[in-house]
């Protein structure tokens, strides 16, 4: 009897234990602590995180080598041509530069960014990553999440003080309005499919998209600005009969692989 | 006191390799780490024990989920206390085919708790993201059932094997 006394005291103790702790996190009062054990962790989560990616993608079979070798020379030759391609464009800046001062626009904010690493995803969700940055450094929901020079991966969905959730754009409940590089308009609405894509919706059918066609962000999202790309056109699905068409992305990168990334923060971000 | 500090480490351990290493091992993220645990140790080490570990468990966890903090306890503690009620009250002969049918009635309240809750904190716009149950999410569900089976096998075939005073069985009575 004592025995089961005592087992139902520790259960009560640990009971209001824990109903204190989270009402004393909901009043801020362990932020601090919260701070000092996240930090300290997180290191330690983002070494074994990064290991075990590298690790599961280690195991490389020869027929995988074989085509990563042939997809290396294709994209050697594709770099080329996007050299020329950024030299005309780098041309048409200086251009359209030399317009805006002359008719007195006024010039696009810059946009600031906070490198963050990933330190594991949430375990209740697929296509999430989170990161070991959060709104002490600035970060809010619906920013832009990037890696490398300016590949959009994801938003940011959930910001605590030290941690921040980003969703992949591969997620069903992603969107993004996206355009095609060569217009500047926004063309369509992307959205994830089955953690594996991207499907660009409402497009209209007079706008004309072709295979390998790039996609970028149209800049009509508040804290997302224009220019992020997405990736490559790589299905069509258009119908005469159909206001719309709709276009699959294959992204750059590999989602699976990331373990370091940028979130934009834009530059009026305390005015929020 | 001092094995409450091994719970609270053995229980970090577990947070840590359930979200930064099993994570990113493609299929293998489908299995549900903490869930499998738990159950096993609310099955051969008790109710009390359970009971303890949900409440670690649940309270780091919850700490990088988007769920607000408490509710992974209450889904933990929730799961712990059905299970005890049939293993005590139900599967009374307890066996190894016990153990698995507790870890897929554990697999599908986590998954059924979880997805309320989660429903129930969007609609009070509390988070802004909510599960959609599609072809994939189902499918990785499928995939949790199966590795959550396996696991808990491999974890039952170990504590049989090591620690002999628990005096586990397939088939007979305990």
């Amino acid at each position: 009897m004592d025995k089961n006394k005592k087992n139902k005291l520790i259960k009560v103790y640990i009971l209001a234990v824990i109903i204190l702790l989270v009402f004393f996190y909901y009043l801020g009062v362990l932020v601090k602590g919260e701070n000092y054990f996240l930090s300290s962790f997180s290191l330690l989560q983002n070494k074994g995180y990064e290991f075990f990616t590298k690790f599961r993608y280690s195991f490389i079979s020869y027929q995988e080598a074989q085509d990563l070798k042939k997809k290396n020379a294709d994209l050697k030759h594709e770099l080329g041509q996007l050299y020329y391609e950024n030299a005309q464009l780098l041309a048409y800046k200086v251009e359209n530069e030399n317009f805006r001062s002359m008719l007195n626009f006024f010039e696009e904010k810059d946009f600031d960014y906070i490198v963050a690493k990933v330190i594991g995803r949430d375990l209740n969700r697929n296509n999430t990553l989170i990161i070991n940055k959060g709104l002490k450094d600035g970060i809010k929901n619906g920013y832009a999440a990037v890696v490398g020079e300016g590949m959009i991966v994801g938003k940011v969905v959930e910001c605590k003080e030290n941690l921040s959730t980003v969703l992949l754009l591969t997620d069903q409940a992603s969107q993004l309005a996206v355009s095609v590089v060569f217009s500047n308009k926004t063309t369509g609405l992307a959205r994830g499919e089955f953690g594996l894509s991207i499907k660009v919706d409402f497009i209209p059918q007079d706008i004309k998209i072709a295979l390998e066609d790039i996609f970028i962000t149209s800049g009509l999202e508040k804290n997302i600005p224009r220019g992020l790309v997405l990736g490559k056109v790589n299905r069509i699905i258009s119908h005469e009969s159909d206001l719309f068409k709709t276009i699959t992305i294959n992204p750059f990168i590999n989602y699976e692989e990331i373990t370091n990334l940028s979130v934009i923060l834009p530059q009026d971000y305390s005015d929020d | 006191m001092i094995k409450y500090i091994y719970y609270l480490l053995i229980s970090l351990f577990l947070v840590f390799i359930a979200q930064s290493v099993l994570s990113p091992l493609g299929i293998l993220s489908n299995l549900n780490l903490l869930l499998v645990v738990l159950v096993f140790i609310t099955v051969i080490f008790g109710f009390n024990l359970g009971f303890i570990f949900a409440v670690l468990i649940g309270f780091l966890a919850n700490i990088y989920s988007f769920l607000p903090l408490g509710s992974l306890i209450i889904s933990y503690l929730a799961i712990i206390a059905v299970i005890n009620f049939f293993y005590k009250n139900v599967f009374i002969n307890f066996s190894f085919y016990t153990i698995l049918i507790l870890i897929l009635i554990a697999t599908f309240l986590n998954f059924f708790i979880i997805y309320l809750l989660n429903l129930f904190f969007y609609f009070l716009g509390v988070v802004s993201l909510y599960v959609i149950v599609d072809k994939i999410f189902l499918l990785n569900l499928l995939w949790q059932f199966l590795l959550n089976l396996l696991f808990i096998t491999i974890l039952y075939f170990i504590a049989k094997f090591t620690i002999k005073k628990l005096n586990l069985a397939f088939l007979i009575k305990k």
